[in-house]
């Protein structure tokens, strides 16, 4: 019962976070002694000092204790976090809980005065509801401690759920897929992440101190390596980003040892660790997923989907650029760039490029390799900060600005790899894009749960009509990895212009796509314009320049060459022979 | 501040230094050409004592038959992960993340099938002489000058160490095999336009990092005891020693590992010595903070 | 039928990055000692083309038979070993090895010791600037330089046929135009084929016996080096 909660509240964190933590049993061991210590009845002076196993405590009742276990876990996750979640590898997360793991087991047997030592403590008063028997000694008690346990592990899935369905949810998963994509639309990855893990940590020391609390006795050597890494086994086995695998998993392992027990008497639980790792191995293999991937729900519990009703594209174009007239900007000029410069250690990618982008058109880069176009969106987006120049987005400056800011401030980029959520679909990619989502802060859930549902009801309903207007509203519920590669590179249009941007960024839209996809790609990019976007893209085939642009951007070597029609800069005899090279 | 107690804690340090930085260049081969945390490096190390007590008691090996022994049950045994765990998973793309899984079943349940195999409790290495009797397999006085003292095997154990750590750099800088190790490991797609063969690369290293991890298994089997569980505790040391030391750098990883000893060591000038542990994952999780590269690393990040 | 004279044919090639499919369906053959040239816009495939060829990228159908043999999916090192070099187009070298190191890298699948020796005296003096700074690192060479130690390296197996990816990347055009000479002036003196990917179509179209265009993962156009060196719309092929 413990390790399922214990599993679940790992799921949090390696299913929809992707990333492993190995110190879940610590943190249970930090919710048990703190609640112990808690709950235990204060000194009094005629009781000895030291006596082995009883010790003594703030005499608090036990709901406090359970609390106060909460929260001393959830800031001692934050503290843990904060170097790794800044670096995004995912083993230095490994690394730093294995390190806090071991370190805290360590610091468990020395810190006496908390901990009892070794030995541990015990005397710890039960949970008191009335007059209901919760002691560990009884039969009846037992019964009532796993009953309480039962509710409070359903109470657990049922949070765990909660969180992996909300957008909430859809940000962690976003973060786990496709993290440089967070940023990209104005959301910061940091603090969801953190906020994860420290929920997962303060899940684990509620139900330490819940545990505490039924044993009546506890020592450092519960909460060892093996149990965590027991933990993670129970995840990966079930499948992570599963509640419901995760339950089977702990079942399973959960009873391995009394099977094993009974099987081969008291020496049978050595074959315990093998039998662990060997599954762990095997699953590796065979099924790296888990027995139950992802998708698979339980029938009763699946949400229905289809509350939106369907609409053309054309009502999607009028209904988008209704809005946008609202938003737009009045002066021709969207983006300015004006003497932009950029160098890598000695080479100079960018040198000195001005120009501007018109409102309402779509203009194109052209340049031979090299020429610096890319790192020129990585400028104007903030993921490079330029060496000097500046950028102006309806004439305000936004050099120098966080990727995130100038997300928000109407500015939105694709990427050349698409990076779309593989395992989510094609509407949840694009309505964690819109901005402003009460659902996203986990406060909000809590407090504020009818308006949070609603406004996610309108983002749905909004990511609907992007999709629309790119004409892939009829792939909405359909999984981004069973998707054509033409129809994902509209899905990522869409979901840009869920961002409620101003201007759009397209890195080489149509490379890679088939040709006969190809089209609609072009197409879709086309609606932009009738919407009233302002389109600046990249594209390397002169054939589809012709056809998209309605003005090109000439560059070579990092500076700006011409500026005009796609007609005009192509019957210039000096562009081309730089193109071609001579 | 008691200046012998000072001196004697800085010998200790070096001695145990030594041994981590060994662990540390171990850890650092593979996981810098590779990036695989092999937390089943703890397997060689386990193998090797075991391998060298179960040949001296069983077979009745001579002490320098059974150590070899040993070292070769490690090589081979490192090789197997390789081509047998984590090849197959590489030639399939899969995560980091799934090879470090593999990693972890392997080392847990590596140890159990020790306890197994040959019971809960340590062993300590016992030869028997041609006689068939019980000899003692290396005389081990303690060395003294004024108030500090040093036993013999510790000085093996700096020796040994150090010249191991060396003969690596040297082949990593110097021969044919080194740079097509470093090839692979900066340049990979031209690596592969040389024609270097990745598989081949890998089990190189592997064989070499498992011939590290089996002296460092023997090294503490001959001077303490074979264990079911000594794997994991020094397998960690020596991905610490690569963290802090410089993931970029062999020689950073053995520098590390010294100065984690060193560190560790003399602490104990104020702590106890259960602390030192402590101290080890405070000062990773301080260079994590700070400079996750390492000390002497790159910055990659 | 494959000629006589041809020493690869490839046919029908068609990859993908996941669902990025880059060719679509293409072909290019190369006779003993021709220089045949692969132009198109960036992201038109030439890479993948090559690297298919060569063994580095996985090809989802097609066939390339090479010196008669059949090749397709084998390992790069058999294709080295094969007498097929690479030359990719970015870091086409070790950086942080010596230009000497590098060298005996470019001969790894070269057994003979003496062997190894004599060729890279011959590539010193075929680069006459890199004979005097055997210890440099490669790295601190210049563009130009780093190009030529790139075509030592693909030397060192004594290649029958040459595969070069964007050769003029990275370096100034008047550089660019010696570093072709050098290509040519190598494919006359050893009798070797050579397979150049380019976007630079002048320098590459100048020294050329065949060009093909490439376009969105399609070949389509094959001509003549003559034809294509009087070939003005070059726009409308990209």
């Amino acid at each position: 019962m413990v390790l399922i909660t214990l599993g679940v509240s790992l799921n949090l964190l390696l299913g929809l976070v992707g990333r492993v933590s190995m110190a879940q049993s610590i943190l249970f061991g930090v919710g048990a002694f703190t609640a112990a210590r808690l709950a235990l009845p204060t000194r009094t002076p005629d009781m000895a000092d030291n006596v082995s196993g009883i010790g003594y405590g703030l005499n608090q009742p036990w709901y406090i204790a359970i609390a106060g276990a909460v929260v001393v876990t959830f800031i001692a996750a934050l503290i843990i976090s904060i170097p790794a979640v800044r670096i995004i590898r995912g083993e230095y997360l490994i690394l730093l809980t294995l390190a806090f793991q071991l370190g805290g087991q360590q610091t468990m047997v020395v810190a006496k005065s908390v901990t009892g030592g070794a030995y541990g403590v015990a005397g710890i008063p039960s949970i008191k509801i009335g007059n209901i028997d919760f002691s560990g000694y009884t039969d009846r008690g037992t019964l009532n401690i796993a009953i309480f346990m039962a509710i409070v592990t359903l109470f657990v899935i049922v949070i765990a759920q909660g969180i992996a369905n909300s957008p909430f949810g859809r940000i962690l998963k976003t973060i786990r897929e496709q993290a440089s994509v967070v940023s990209s639309i104005g959301k910061s990855p940091v603090a969801p992440e953190m906020l994860t893990f420290g929920i997962t940590a303060a899940i684990a020391g509620g139900i330490g101190a819940v545990f505490a609390l039924s044993q009546g006795a506890i020592i450092p050597g519960n909460f060892n390596l093996d149990l965590s890494i027991l933990i993670v086994s129970v995840v990966v086995l079930g499948g992570t980003g599963n509640v419901l695998g995760t339950i089977f998993g702990a079942i399973i392992l959960g009873t391995l040892e009394p099977i094993l027990r009974a099987v081969l008497g008291d020496s049978g639980i050595i074959w315990r660790s093998v039998i662990y790792g060997s599954a762990l191995i095997l699953m590796t293999f065979i099924r790296p997923n888990g027995f139950l991937p992802e998708g698979v729900k339980f029938k009763p519990f699946s949400k229905s989907k289809n509350e939106i009703v369907a609409l053309t594209q054309s009502e999607a174009i009028k209904r988008l650029a209704r809005t946008k007239g609202l938003t737009q900007s009045t002066s021709e000029e969207v983006l300015e760039l004006k003497v932009l410069k950029k160098s890598f250690g000695g080479l100079t990618a960018v040198n000195g490029a001005s120009f501007s982008i018109p409102r309402g058109k779509i203009t194109a880069l052209i340049g031979p390799n090299g020429a610096g176009k890319t790192t020129i969106f990585n400028m104007v987006t903030g993921t490079y900060k330029a060496d000097s120049g500046q950028v102006f987005l309806r004439g305000k400056e936004i050099t120098g600005l966080s990727e995130i800011e100038i997300a928000k401030s109407g500015i939105a980029r694709s990427f050349q790899d698409v990076r779309l959520c593989e395992k989510m679909t094609a509407l949840d990619n694009v309505a964690v894009a819109v901005p402003d989502q009460l659902g996203e802060k986990l406060l909000n859930l809590v407090i504020k749960p009818r308006a949070s549902r609603l406004r996610e009801k309108e983002v749905r309903e909004r990511a609907f009509e992007c999709l629309a207007v790119l004409g892939v509203s009829d792939k909405a519920d359909q999984l981004v990895s069973d998707l054509s590669y033409g129809d994902q590179k509209l899905v990522a249009i869409a979901r840009l212009l869920a961002t409620d941007c101003e201007v759009l960024l397209l890195d080489e839209p149509t490379s890679g796509v088939d040709p006969s996809n190809v089209e609609g790609v072009i197409e879709g990019v086309m609606k932009l314009r009738e919407i009233g976007c302002t389109v600046c893209l990249i594209e390397h085939s002169v054939y589809f320049i012709e056809k998209l642009a309605d003005r090109a951007v000439f560059l070579d070597q990092g500076v700006v060459l011409a500026e005009g029609s796609v007609e005009n800069l192509m019957s210039n005899k000096e562009l081309s022979d730089l193109y071609f090279g001579g | 501040m008691n200046l012998d107690l000072v001196a004697q804690l800085a010998i200790s340090g070096f001695v145990i230094g030594s041994l981590y930085a060994l662990l540390g260049v171990s850890f650092g081969l593979v996981y810098q050409t590779s990036k695989i945390f092999h937390l089943a490096g703890a397997i060689p190390l386990a193998a090797a004592g075991y391998g060298a007590v179960w040949s001296a008691k069983t077979l009745h090996f001579p002490i320098w038959l059974s150590l070899l022994f040993g070292l070769a049950v490690s090589v081979l045994i490192g090789a197997l992960i390789l081509l047998l765990g984590y090849l197959p998973l590489i030639e399939r793309k899969a995560s980091l993340l799934s090879l470090f899984l593999v990693s972890l079943g392997l080392s847990v349940a590596f140890p159990s099938l020790l306890q197994i195999i040959f019971g809960v409790n340590n062993l300590p290495l016992e030869v028997y002489g041609s006689d068939g009797a019980l000899k003692v397999p290396f005389e081990n006085p303690v060395y003294q000058s004024g108030f500090l003292t040093i036993t013999r095997l510790s000085i093996v154990q700096l020796i040994v160490s150090w010249v191991l750590v060396l003969i690596v750099l040297f082949i990593i800088n110097k021969t044919a095999l080194g740079r097509s190790v470093t090839a692979l490991r900066t340049n990979p797609a031209m690596a592969s336009a040389v024609g270097i063969d990745s598989r081949v690369v890998y089990l190189v290293i592997f064989s070499l990092s498992s011939l590290l991890m089996g002296v460092a298994g023997l090294l503490v089997t001959t001077q303490f005891v074979a264990n079911p569980t000594m794997g994991l505790q020094w397998t960690l040391i020596g991905f610490i020693a690569v963290f802090f030391g410089g993931i970029t750098s062999l020689g950073g990883s053995a520098l590390g590992g010294l100065v984690l000893g060193l560190l560790s060591s003399l602490s104990g000038i104020w702590l106890g010595s259960q602390y030192a542990p402590i101290v080890v994952f405070t000062i990773l999780f301080l260079t994590l903070l700070v400079r996750p590269q390492g000390l002497f690393g790159k910055a990659t990040i | 039928m494959t000629s006589k004279n041809e020493i690869l044919n490839a046919k029908g090639i068609k990859g993908s990055y996941g669902k990025h499919q880059v060719l679509q369906d293409v072909a290019v053959n190369v006779n003993a000692g021709e220089i045949v040239g692969i132009c198109g816009h960036n992201g038109a495939g030439k890479t993948t083309l090559l690297k298919s060829i060569f063994g580095i990228q996985q090809v989802s159908s097609g066939e390339v038979v090479f010196k008669g043999q059949k090749v397709t999916g084998s390992t790069p090192s058999k294709m080295t070993a094969m007498g097929m070099s690479f030359t990719p187009s970015d870091k086409p070298l070790f950086r942080d090895l010596t230009i000497l190191e590098n060298l005996q890298l470019g001969a790894h699948t070269v057994k003979d010791k003496k062997v190894i020796a004599e060729r890279i005296a011959e590539v010193m003096e075929i680069f006459p600037v890199l004979a005097d700074r055997g210890e440099s690192l490669a790295g601190l060479l210049s563009g130009g330089q780093q190009r030529q130690l790139s075509l030592g390296m693909a030397l060192m197996i004594e290649p029958s046929i040459m595969l070069l990816d964007e050769p003029s990347l990275g370096i100034s055009p008047a550089v660019v135009e010696k570093t072709f000479e050098i290509i040519r002036g190598l494919a006359v003196r050893k009798g070797m084929s050579v397979l150049i990917v380019e976007q630079n179509v002048r320098a590459m179209v100048k020294i050329a016996d065949r060009v093909c265009v490439l376009r969105n993962g399609q070949m389509v156009l094959e001509e003549s080096g003559d034809e294509a060196r009087s070939r003005t719309d070059w726009w409308q092929l990209f």
